[in-house]
């Protein structure tokens, strides 16, 4: 079980736009819980296509170590967007994708609609959600299959503060019960830190690793550790968005 | 939290019942307004003598003929007879137009080869056709049933090629992550988000069905409306023509409503503008 990541010198560009990630490399170990933050556009989104097989980098390859059968059969994904198919309703978005095989699906629907908060709206159709709750249906989808590798792309930016810690808390009780190979994308640094094994800092286009921060606290964590505190402002400098008189103690 | 989320989801069922009634009340009584006026207008004129009635007969004769024909069955038996050839040319056109869009705009590599013919023909006018199938297939029902079937294929053809090309990127995406199969894709995908523009195909379809009907009819009638038309004409009996324009128009509208209510039934989850 588990799918190391392993990106080697990987580089992207798109035509009239320049290079995207420039000679990209890290290891994401199997199992292990890694966060991206970085500014907008600077190729989050595009690292995670990449991931998936939707494009192709320009140099450089993505290999996937394990016993998984390659990429094929081990990866979902929660987009950017929701991405929820309009014609079916929540419990059919995520019975879609569920593997008809694994058994009783209607119950395995069930508890991931319970999960994201949604068992009231399976039979809605998207276009009555709101924006949480379709980021949710989506969450739900990609947790569907138990995936080895669980790419999440910002999955809690349209959902309030308190909704957001317990789906953060829903995330992490998974992950503990089920380590799989995790890829957060978020711009929510207190998210990153609560979550995540490792925090990779990534700069302005073209991407590249600024810094990689590891969290050696175990699960669950406090929201209130000061050691989590400090780490916050090592990654906001490697952000460049601490102030130097903020560095200095005086405050803003 | 989960009693707010129950009184959300009651408070928009609510309003689309709200919405729903404001549709149906007002609109048949706003729609029949303008046929109101204009048989008001007719009448009018036919009274007054502004309007010749030896051209545009009066609405009291024009509704006398109606009886007739009803009561006389010849208007059953005539109205039967296009209606079974258009369902069977919308059938065979319709069906071969779904299938070979949906294939052509599927694969680009049957889109290479097949489009462009498709499209050359297409430009054939469909009344351009007629001849070539009176020659073919003699003057009975044969040739009136394909001339509907190709003028239906083709509206069929373009709205079905242009559906499956119209679906978002994005979820065929969403389809390649998460490794559906092609059935799925084909079924859960690609087919639902065609359907809006095969609707629209489908009653551009029906207008054209009648319009085919009536026409070859005219020109080379045993029966059908079209040849109840002619006799309208070759015995210079207005009225005749006019019921039966209404005839067409009733009908038209009929089967036109009856594709828009499937399309509301089959689209229910339409997040689109719908007027203000
Ligand atoms: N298909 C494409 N064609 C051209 N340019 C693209 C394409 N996809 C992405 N880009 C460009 O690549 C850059 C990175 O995009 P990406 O979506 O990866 O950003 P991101 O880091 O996810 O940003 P955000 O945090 O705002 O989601 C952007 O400047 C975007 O314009
Ligand atoms: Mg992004």
């Amino acid at each position: 079980m588990g799918t190391t990541l392993i990106f080697e010198h990987v580089s992207k560009g798109f035509p009239g736009c320049g290079p995207v990630l420039d000679n990209f490399g890290v290891t994401v170990p199997s199992g292990s819980f890694v966060s991206l933050v970085g500014p907008t556009a600077c190729g989050k989104s595009t690292l995670l296509r990449l991931i998936l097989g939707l494009d192709q980098p320009d140099a450089g390859q993505i290999r996937f170590e394990g016993d998984g059968a390659g990429r094929a059969d081990v990866c979902a994904i929660a987009f950017q967007e929701p991405r929820l198919l309009p014609w079916l309703t929540v419990h059919d978005n995520v019975g879609l994708v569920l593997d008809r095989r694994s058994g009783d699906c209607a119950g395995r629907i069930k508890a991931l609609l319970d999960l994201v908060g949604l068992a009231e709206f399976r039979d809605a159709f998207p276009k009555v959600l709101s924006g949480g709750m379709a980021q949710r249906a989506s969450l739900a989808r990609a947790l569907a299959n138990e995936p080895d590798v669980l790419l999440l792309d910002e999955p809690f930016s349209a959902v309030d503060a308190l909704t957001r810690m317990r789906l953060q808390d829903a995330l992490i009780r998974i992950y503990m019960a089920r380590p799989q190979t995790t890829i957060m994308v978020t711009h929510d640094i207190d998210e990153a830190l609560f979550t995540s094994q490792q925090v990779i800092v990534l700069s302005t286009r073209p991407a590249h690793i600024v810094d990689i921060v590891d969290v050696k606290a175990g699960y669950p964590r406090d929201r209130t550790d000061s050691n989590l505190f400090s780490m916050k402002a090592r990654i906001l400098r490697g952000l460049g968005v601490v102030a130097l008189d903020h560095q200095d103690g005086d405050g803003i | 939290m989960a009693t707010r989320q129950v009184i959300v989801a009651a408070a928009t069922v609510e309003s689309q019942k709200v919405n729903r009634r404001r549709r149906q009340s007002k609109s048949p009584l706003m729609g029949l307004l303008l046929p109101a006026i204009l048989l008001l207008l007719w009448w009018l004129g036919a009274v007054t003598g502004v309007l010749d009635v030896a051209f545009f007969s009066t609405p009291s004769a024009v509704l006398r003929t109606l009886g007739n024909l009803i009561f006389s069955g010849a208007l059953i038996f005539d109205f039967w007879s296009s209606l079974q050839r258009i369902l069977t040319g919308a059938a065979i056109g319709f069906g071969a137009g779904l299938v070979l869009g949906g294939i052509t705009g599927y694969v680009r590599q049957v889109e290479r080869v097949l489009d462009p013919t498709i499209q050359a023909l297409r430009a054939v006018p469909a009344i351009a056709w007629i001849p070539f199938l009176i020659l073919t297939l003699g003057i009975d029902n044969a040739p009136k049933i394909a001339l509907i079937a190709i003028a239906i294929f083709f509206i069929t053809y373009v709205n079905t090629f242009s559906g499956v090309r119209s679906v978002d990127q994005k979820l065929i995406e969403l389809a390649q992550a998460y490794r559906l199969s092609r059935s799925l894709v084909l079924r859960h995908v690609i087919m639902p988000a065609a359907l809006p523009q095969i609707f629209v195909g489908l009653r551009l379809a029906a207008a054209i069905g009648w319009i085919a009907a009536v026409f070859s009819e005219i020109l080379v009638g045993n029966n059908g409306l079209g040849e109840l038309l002619n006799d309208g004409r070759s015995q210079g009996r207005p009225d005749q023509t006019i019921a039966l324009m209404i005839v067409l128009a009733l009908a038209g509208k009929c089967s036109d409503n009856l594709i828009r209510l499937l399309e509301r039934h089959s689209t229910p989850w339409r997040a689109t503008f719908e007027g203000v």
